[in-house]
């Protein structure tokens, strides 16, 4: 066919008109998309329920955590500080914060410094950081919830960190810290696992798969696995996982402990929690306080209920803590009460 | 004729005379001379393509558009690039906040994120679909410097990826980097220098993310952009479509050839776009170097060279890729054939043994990935240095340059078979790389991966 320029012309400037307006179209599309994200239709549901109180607490929230972390949980979460709303039955989103825990806490402490979660990010799942259960720092939900108390408060069954408590008794108990230790730069026995400070970021997930089957996240682990003794106990399992997850250090800066020590409500913690009596608001123990006094407990308790034998012609060396080094409960069951020597 | 009324005269005027300096010359040209050459100095458009082309050049199916497709993808990435550079900071602390930010809070953060990965997946198969139509069609011939920028822009291309791989310092990226890097490892005398340059450690830490920020945003877009100058002014020097001489050229560049590149350009950009506007780009978990993920996964443009790593460390490594590479940079000083050019697979004869080579590469993989992953599942280690797929496939590589050279007669018959069962390799690999789930193990992509990750 000849080459004709008039109609080749034509042809050439209709495709490039057709490729112009596909462009402006897909531009048209990701305009619409967006300025449609999933939480202005959230925001919109609020707004047909009648509940926006006023035009300015809508859009965009941002709020900064004691960590100085940008958080948006409120652009959903729209009804969190209103306890007026209390009473009735709304979706998750637009229920006020149970309990008397906002008023408790000082202003400035943020939801993910309680709940966790990735505050910067908008929408289900990214902000409840749990697209596959692995991702650190997730939100934390249901009894897990008492690990973050734990952060910034003293463990103590009276402030409602039962299973911290019990936690950190079983990995006394199981004799975790025979391997694991608490302290900076801290080794402990056997083949010295890392020691666990900050292992509170890790997801339930990620630690309870370290527990039951150690090998599925770290191929060369030599930790035994703890899957016989937590087989049935799914409660003792929970209590270990919680302590496990509650260990992290406070958050610094305006809602760390010596701000709150010295500027909340004007008084320092010991003022209500410690002292002669102390039942006012639960009496504080301190979590390496706690630890020591009862491993000092466990350490001969476990095997000898009553007096403790005196020291025998070994020297006093017990086999219990010479060979095994106090390690029982990685064979023998936590609710066991009839272990002996 | 007064100030005032030159003045509004030049006024007037300003719309018409603003255009004729910005329109590329639309009508006529005249036939040579000083008016030609003064437009074609002045047109910018007229100095990437000549006057007048053939005929051929204004047919799609002769390049596929797919330099100036890789080279729109360039364009969209520099743009959406720099836009996303105003959020994001390549700090360990910080990184993953501010893609968070771009994410969830900037508006079109989430837009142009993925833009930015549409159009680098984009322009990296569009990359490698060029560099193969101009192998296939023997295109390299006589542009010896040209055909080695162009792996020079390959190579840049490669380490642009790489690089922004890094850069949302994810759980995905931060473990895609770490076993890409592990495979320096292999690089015989090199490789520990190159990984301690690259990472600024022995392992991705706060000195790699810098390190690679640099890369990705001021070192190689500059070197890609002077290649690419190079690129297309050899281009032009070297007489724009191979295997065009001697053909009239009659038809005017401008509207003819100009508009069609406009049009493809746009169609191009709005389909990422489009895509973009669908698809948001993936981002992880928070790094955390002590919980990696099974399985720790090269991106999937080096993925095949993990997949033969884990067959081997030396031939996946270091000799396949190394030979991969020297064939190509030798590619236009073996191959010195004039017969068929601009032609796919060239003459008959050649066409034959070449696709007939590259399907015998095609029968031989399936065979050596069959006997490998069945031993595999059977529970054997059946790889060794010397027989695994990578080395098998580089022996049928080596039976197909000698056969199809000497069958064919051609030096082109030699070189266009080896590449094809080369690519049928790489394209496999990468393929069974996918395909490998926790552990490296195999596992059809309908098949669940255990664990439910």
């Amino acid at each position: 066919m000849a080459f004709e320029p008039t109609r080749d012309g034509r042809r050439a400037a209709l495709a490039l008109l057709l490729a112009a307006l596909a462009l402006a179209g897909a531009l048209v599309l990701a305009a619409v998309r967006a300025w449609t994200p999933a939480w202005r239709s959230t925001q919109a549901e609020f707004q047909a329920l009648g509940l926006a109180a006023d035009e300015g607490a809508l859009g965009l929230q941002q709020g900064v955590n004691c960590a100085g972390e940008v958080e948006r949980c409120t652009s959903c979460h729209l009804a969190v500080r209103r306890p007026e709303l209390g009473g009735r039955a709304l979706p998750i989103p637009f229920r006020p914060h149970p309990g008397d825990l906002l008023r408790l806490h000082p202003p400035r402490v943020g939801c993910t410094d309680c709940h966790g979660g990735l505050g910067r990010a908008l929408g289900l799942p990214a902000a409840h950081a749990m697209p596959d259960g692995e991702s650190p720092e997730p939100q934390l939900r249901g009894a897990h919830q008492q690990a973050r108390c734990a952060r910034c408060h003293l463990p103590s069954a009276a402030l409602g960190m039962p299973r911290v408590v019990s936690g950190a008794d079983l990995y006394l108990e199981l004799g975790c810290a025979l391997c694991h230790p608490l302290s900076a730069g801290g080794r402990g026995g056997f083949d010295f696992g890392p020691e666990l400070r900050a292992l509170g970021r890790r997801s339930p997930r990620a630690l309870e798969t370290s527990l039951i089957d150690p090998t599925a996240n770290f191929p060369d682990s030599s930790m035994p696995s703890f899957r016989a003794t937590f087989e049935g106990q799914p409660e003792a399992l929970l209590d270990l996982l919680v302590f496990l997850e509650s260990l992290g250090l406070p958050p610094g800066g305006d809602c760390g402990l010596q701000a709150l020590s010295a500027g909340w409500a004007g008084r320092p913690c010991a003022d209500c929690h410690a002292g002669p009596g102390g039942e006012a608001a639960g009496r504080f123990v301190h979590r390496c306080d706690h630890l020591r006094a009862r491993a000092e407990e466990l350490r001969c308790a476990r095997c000898h209920p009553g007096e403790i034998p005196p020291a025998g012609p070994g020297g006093g060396e017990c086999p219990a803590v010479a060979v095994q080094r106090g390690a029982c409960g990685v064979c023998h069951l936590v609710a066991d009460p009839e272990v002996g020597p | 004729m007064s100030f005032l009324g030159a003045l509004l005269e030049n006024l007037r005027l300003l719309p018409r005379r603003a255009w004729r300096e910005l329109r590329p010359g639309r009508d006529p040209l005249p036939p040579g001379g000083d008016e030609a050459s003064r437009r074609l100095r002045r047109a910018f458009v007229l100095h990437l393509h000549p006057l007048r082309v053939t005929e051929r050049a204004l047919s799609p199916w002769v390049t596929l558009g797919l330099g100036l497709l890789t080279g729109t993808l360039f364009l969209a990435l520099a743009l959406s690039g720099a836009l996303l550079m105003v959020y994001y900071v390549p700090s360990p602390e910080r990184a993953h906040a501010s893609m968070l930010d771009l994410q969830h809070a900037v508006a079109f953060g989430a837009f142009l994120r993925a833009v930015h990965r549409w159009a680098a997946h984009g322009m990296l198969v569009t990359v490698g679909l060029h560099l193969l139509r101009v192998t296939a069609q023997g295109a390299y011939r006589r542009r010896e410097l040209n055909w080695l920028l162009g792996l020079g822009l390959l190579g840049t291309t490669l380490g642009l990826a790489f690089t922004g791989y890094l850069l949302p310092w994810d759980q995905r990226s931060f473990w895609a980097v770490t076993v890409s890097a592990n495979l320096l490892d292999h690089v015989p005398w090199l490789g520990a220098w190159l990984k301690a340059l690259f990472l600024g450690g022995d392992q991705v830490g706060p000195a790699a993310l810098v390190r690679f920020y640099a890369l990705h945003v001021a070192v190689l877009p500059a070197l890609l952009l002077g290649l690419l100058a190079l690129h297309l002014w050899r281009l032009r020097k070297d007489g724009g479509l191979a295997a065009s001489a001697g053909q009239p050229a009659l038809v005017p560049a401008w509207p003819h050839l100009v508009l069609r590149e406009a049009a493809v350009a746009l169609a191009a950009l709005a389909a990422v776009c489009t895509l973009a506007a669908l698809l948001d780009a993936p981002l992880g978990a928070p790094i955390d170097p002590h919980l990696p993920s099974n399985p720790e996964k090269a991106p999937w443009y080096f993925v095949w060279v993990q997949e033969m790593v884990s067959y081997s460390a030396p031939v996946g490594g270091v000799i396949f890729p190394g030979l991969l590479g020297l064939l190509l940079c030798l590619l236009p000083f073996l191959d010195r054939e004039d017969e068929g050019l601009g032609r796919w697979f060239g003459p008959g004869r050649v066409r034959a043994w070449a696709l007939g080579w590259g399907g015998a590469g095609l029968l031989a993989f399936v065979a050596f990935e069959a006997l490998y992953l069945g031993a595999q599942a059977g529970g054997d280690a059946p790889a060794s240095d010397l027989w695994n797929p990578a080395t098998g496939m580089l022996l049928v590589a080596g039976l197909a340059f000698l056969g199809a050279g000497t069958l064919a007669r051609s030096t082109r018959a030699a070189c266009l078979a080896c590449l094809l069962v080369l690519l049928v390799a790489l394209v496999g690999f990468m393929a069974v790389g996918q395909c490998r789930g926790p552990d490296w193990v195999f596992y059809w992509p309908w098949e669940a991966w255990p664990g439910g990750v």
